[in-house]
């Protein structure tokens, strides 16, 4: 089931919500049951099927857990430890990753290998990464468990069951059984509501608004067809902004609902494109992945303690395998790779300027360009990201570069002709050459762009509007000398209150989030 | 924290301004009604033209159609949507109404679910039909399909269950989805204000109360960058459809694509509602004809007109075939950077303009009724006797025409 559905909206949620004040009315586990079956019935609408293999997963770990707590004096307990990471990664790499490794090893060795259609079951990287997390925390000693309901909605809380953000055992048990977490309070419904608002409208007005621009680009470039650079950048921008806007509405819906029930998740995003340098991307992009991956890899591997060239070498692999996670396919490796790289120059040139001195009349030129690079550095990652090929991305890269030329449609053209004639000439003599067709989409492609980009850079995020009232846990305290954004003193005015206003706006919100849903489609993290 | 009043009256708020909203957003849409799909009254200067409802044809014709309820009916994809014009003076009163089913890239499956909804609605008697050679052709590669049966689109899913053989309940979730997607979607209010914003404009795209496609666009095109623009494009489109390898009409096992199944099913279903089917082939443009030369499918041309005469035989339906080398198909288009020049028969290779539908009726239906002079009759009634002459004169005539 989908947030972005009339099911959800109108039966699911309202059902499940005074189910779980009600039966909270009895007492907390019979509340807690409620919302775990709930939970597990939300997972279950896209194929029941797989209810087996996360009802399993959830016994076999919480099983686990409790050995690793209760041997926690044990010299030998960090085999049970391993088992259980192997277990987990085994589940992840059979449904994941095996078709891609056999495919690679019938590539190599000319074989002929088979084994036959693998269903991804939905969430299965969330919910292993979550578990994972558990079963360490609790053989460091950070957390413990000893009810298996209370285990279970930790897994399967459906507010971030699907595309997380991922949650730690020790940050979300002491909410799952405080008190007022049972009782309905109207302040919770207010910032719920108007977070999942926001969510809403970014994911079904701005995402899906651009995706229709950017699907046929990829697909384009994956059949072969000679891409110019506004198409090239063009396809490439609306997917930026369409991936943005879709996993960033889906965090702020999935925070919202969650705070229905009284619940804090944590953030997940804070304005990534702003950021002016690949390691501030990553401190404000994906937050909870990029928590797991220092905590539960970077660190272990042995972080920045061993040296420059040794943790070049971890930050390369952790990205390396947070692109593997993101999808069994190379493209997601060399995004990744990239990535990494991204990293290694970023802490290079960091090191490198530490002692630089730069005027005052320099500094904003100066964030201009980090911005500037920064920027166009993600949205190259973002064409391995998208396109299903390596050809493909290579095609729209060439594209964005200009080597097939830069060209509008010729309907433009004429348009640009006939009312400027005096520009189109020197458009024309500068190389600028037109092709037939596609005028509707280019026009379409360039309005969402030019539209959007003042939102990302302009507006502050969600989590910034509803700063005064702790909308989430996590929050990220942004240092502006990290971050382009011209207009930071509009947040002044822009901080959320029961008003009118505020209750007029969320309203807007909320109302074209649901009448976008005629078209309804997944979220883009879904797939990972 | 402020107190808890302030909360409620918060939510309270929200709750009513959003249903405010709501409500004015489907009264926009029910009286813009940009798809025509609930037939409000078309004012001019308002909503007269429906820009935005050519892309939504599948969904709101089911629905005019109904309006009409028509005695005759005009099916096929987009050729026959606006080369056939129901307002034709060619029409006898007792053909009257006429409503255009034409449905642009839909298979030949959906046109004819298409067309017999139509005439069903209106209780008609004569449905006459477009076909295409590209609608026809699959991948030769690919196996048989085991069963012809096909499984209905959510499309043919609002159109008369009488029709479809869908389920009822199938068929009142359509037509309800169709209803309130509609008026409670923002998509439909952007394009209701579109609608009211684009009725000065010149040359806007709609589509007639009764189906038709004016093709205003046309001028519009001619005006701005010439119609070489469209000969350019068309031709890109068919060198990219043509260029699909394994191009025929039977699949792997050689049996005929399902394709001619469907127009089986259609005469048959026509046949037992005694409804009298004229069936005819659209024209082309030389500089078409000359493309299914050049990708090497002439051969499979000939041998899916040779199919259809023998199905349309087996139901004494007459076939026309309008694919002729003339001074209709030869027109030149205008050259590059010629402006406000048009094409009298085609609007480019693959449709053709009204003007020629008109000639085409004055054939099928036996009448002199086109505006236009023409010196010699338009199209050929097909048989099992003339058909290889025929075929053959075509093929000479394309390959020998520069």
């Amino acid at each position: 089931m989908l947030f972005n559905s009339y099911e959800f909206i109108f039966v699911f949620l309202p059902a499940t919500l005074i189910g779980y004040f009600v039966t909270a009315k009895i007492n907390r586990e019979s509340a807690i049951v409620w919302l775990v079956l709930a939970s597990l019935f939300f997972y279950s609408w896209w194929n029941p099927i797989y209810l087996i293999l996360i009802i399993s997963s959830m016994i076999i770990n919480f099983g686990l857990g409790k050995i690793l707590i209760n041997a926690s004096a044990h010299k030998h307990r960090y085999i049970w430890l391993i088992a259980g990471i192997c277990f987990n990664l085994g589940l992840l790499g059979y449904f994941k990753y095996a078709n891609f490794f056999i495919d690679n090893v019938n590539h190599v060795f000319d074989a002929d290998l088979y084994l036959g259609e693998i269903v991804l079951p939905l969430a299965i990287s969330f919910f292993t990464f979550q578990q994972i997390t558990y079963l360490v925390d609790a053989y460091r000693g950070i957390t413990e468990e000893y009810q298996f309901t209370h285990y279970a909605l930790f897994v399967t809380f459906f507010p971030q069951l699907i595309a997380g953000p991922i949650v730690h055992h020790k940050e979300m048990l002491p909410q799952f059984i405080h008190r007022a977490s049972f009782k309905p309070y109207i302040t919770h419904f207010s910032i719920g509501l108007t977070i999942f608002a926001i969510g809403l409208f970014k994911k079904t007005v701005l995402a899906d608004g651009m995706a229709q621009y950017a699907t046929p680009v990829f697909d384009a470039a994956e059949n072969g067809q000679i891409l110019t650079f506004f198409e090239a950048w063009g396809g490439a921008l609306a997917y930026t902004f369409q991936l943005y806007f879709d996993f960033s509405g889906y965090s702020d819906m999935a925070i919202g609902i969650a705070r229905l029930f009284g619940i804090k998740l944590p953030i997940n995003f804070h304005s990534p494109y702003k950021a002016t340098s690949i390691v501030e991307f990553w401190r404000r992009w994906h937050i909870t992945l990029s928590r797991f991956l220092r905590d539960y890899l970077y660190i272990p591997l042995g972080g920045s303690r061993q040296g420059k060239i040794l943790r070049y070498r971890n930050l390369i692999i952790t990205m390396l395998l947070g692109g593997l996670w993101h999808g069994a396919g190379w493209t997601f490796v060399i995004w990744g790779g990239l990535h990494g790289t991204y990293l290694v120059i970023n802490h290079m040139w960091s090191h490198f300027t530490s002692q630089w001195q730069i005027s005052e009349k320099f500094i904003a030129a100066t964030k201009l360009s980090s911005w500037g690079l920064t920027f166009c550095a993600v949205v190259v990652g973002w064409v391995f990201f998208r396109a299903n090929t390596f050809e493909a991305a290579l095609n729209i890269l060439q594209g964005m570069s200009g080597f097939n030329g830069i060209a509008i449609p010729s309907a433009v053209a004429s348009l640009i002709a006939n009312h400027m004639g005096s520009i189109w000439v020197v458009l024309e003599s500068a190389g600028l050459t037109t092709f037939i067709g596609g005028g509707r989409q280019f026009v379409f492609t360039w309005s969402w762009i030019v539209v959007l980009f003042p939102i990302i850079l302009c507006l502050p995020n969600t989590q910034q509007i509803m700063s005064r009232i702790e909308p989430a846990i996590n929050l990220y305290s942004a240092n502006e000398q990290t971050e382009l954004s011209p207009c930071s003193k509009l947040l002044r005015k822009l901080y959320w209150k029961p008003s009118l206003l505020w209750a007029t706006f969320t309203a807007i919100s909320c109302t074209c989030g649901i009448l976008a849903m005629t078209r309804v489609s997944e979220f883009l993290y879904f797939q990972f | 924290m402020q107190g808890k009043g302030v909360y409620y009256h918060y939510c309270i708020s929200l709750v009513l301004i959003s249903l405010c909203i709501a409500s004015i957003t489907a009264l926009v849409n029910y009286f813009v009604d940009p798809y025509d799909v609930y037939g409000y009254e078309r004012i001019p200067g308002f909503n007269s033209v429906k820009p935005t409802a050519i892309e939504r044809t599948r969904v709101f014709k089911p629905y005019q159609a109904e309006r009409i309820a028509p005695k005759t009916v005009i099916g096929g994809n987009s050729r026959p949507e606006m080369g056939i014009n129901p307002h034709s003076e060619c029409w006898n009163p007792s053909e009257k109404p006429v409503y255009n089913m034409g449905i642009p890239g839909a298979s030949f499956h959906l046109q004819s679910l298409y067309a017999l909804h139509a005439i069903h609605t209106g209780g008609g008697e004569t449905i006459i039909m477009g076909i295409d050679f590209i609608d026809f052709l699959v991948d030769s590669k690919q196996k048989t399909a085991t069963s012809n049966k096909r499984n209905l689109s959510e499309d043919a899913l609002r159109l008369a269950p009488e029709v479809t053989d869908a389920l009822a309940f199938n068929h009142f979730h359509r037509r309800m989805a169709d209803r309130l997607t509609t008026l409670f979607s923002l998509n439909t209010l952007i394009d209701s204000a579109t609608t009211v914003l684009l009725q000065k404009a010149s040359y806007g795209a709609t589509r007639d109360t009764n189906g038709f496609n004016p093709y205003h666009e046309l001028n519009q095109i001619t005006e701005s960058e010439g119609q070489w623009v469209l000969f350019e494009q068309k031709k890109l489109e068919l060198e990219a459809i043509f260029n699909r390898p394994n191009l025929s009409i039977r699949y792997s096992d050689n049996t005929l694509s399902n394709d001619f199944e469907d127009l089986r099913q259609f005469l048959e279903i026509s046949a037992s509602k005694n409804i009298s089917v004229i069936l005819f082939i659209n024209p082309y443009h030389i500089d078409y004809l000359k493309q299914i030369v050049q990708a090497k499918l002439w051969s499979e041309f000939e041998a899916w007109k040779q199919e259809i005469l023998r199905i349309s035989d087996t139901y004494q339906v007459e076939l026309w075939d309008f694919n002729t080398v003339d001074q209709y198909s030869t027109e030149p288009p205008p050259p590059k950077g010629k402006l406000g020049e048009q094409l009298q028969w085609f609007a480019e290779p693959a449709h053709y303009r009204s003007e020629l539908g008109e000639l085409m009726l004055s054939s099928m239906l036996s009448r002199q009724c086109q505006k236009f002079s023409a010196s010699q009759s338009f199209g050929l009634q097909l048989n099992t006797k003339t058909i290889d002459a025929h075929l053959k004169r075509l093929r000479k005539a394309v390959t020998t025409t520069q």
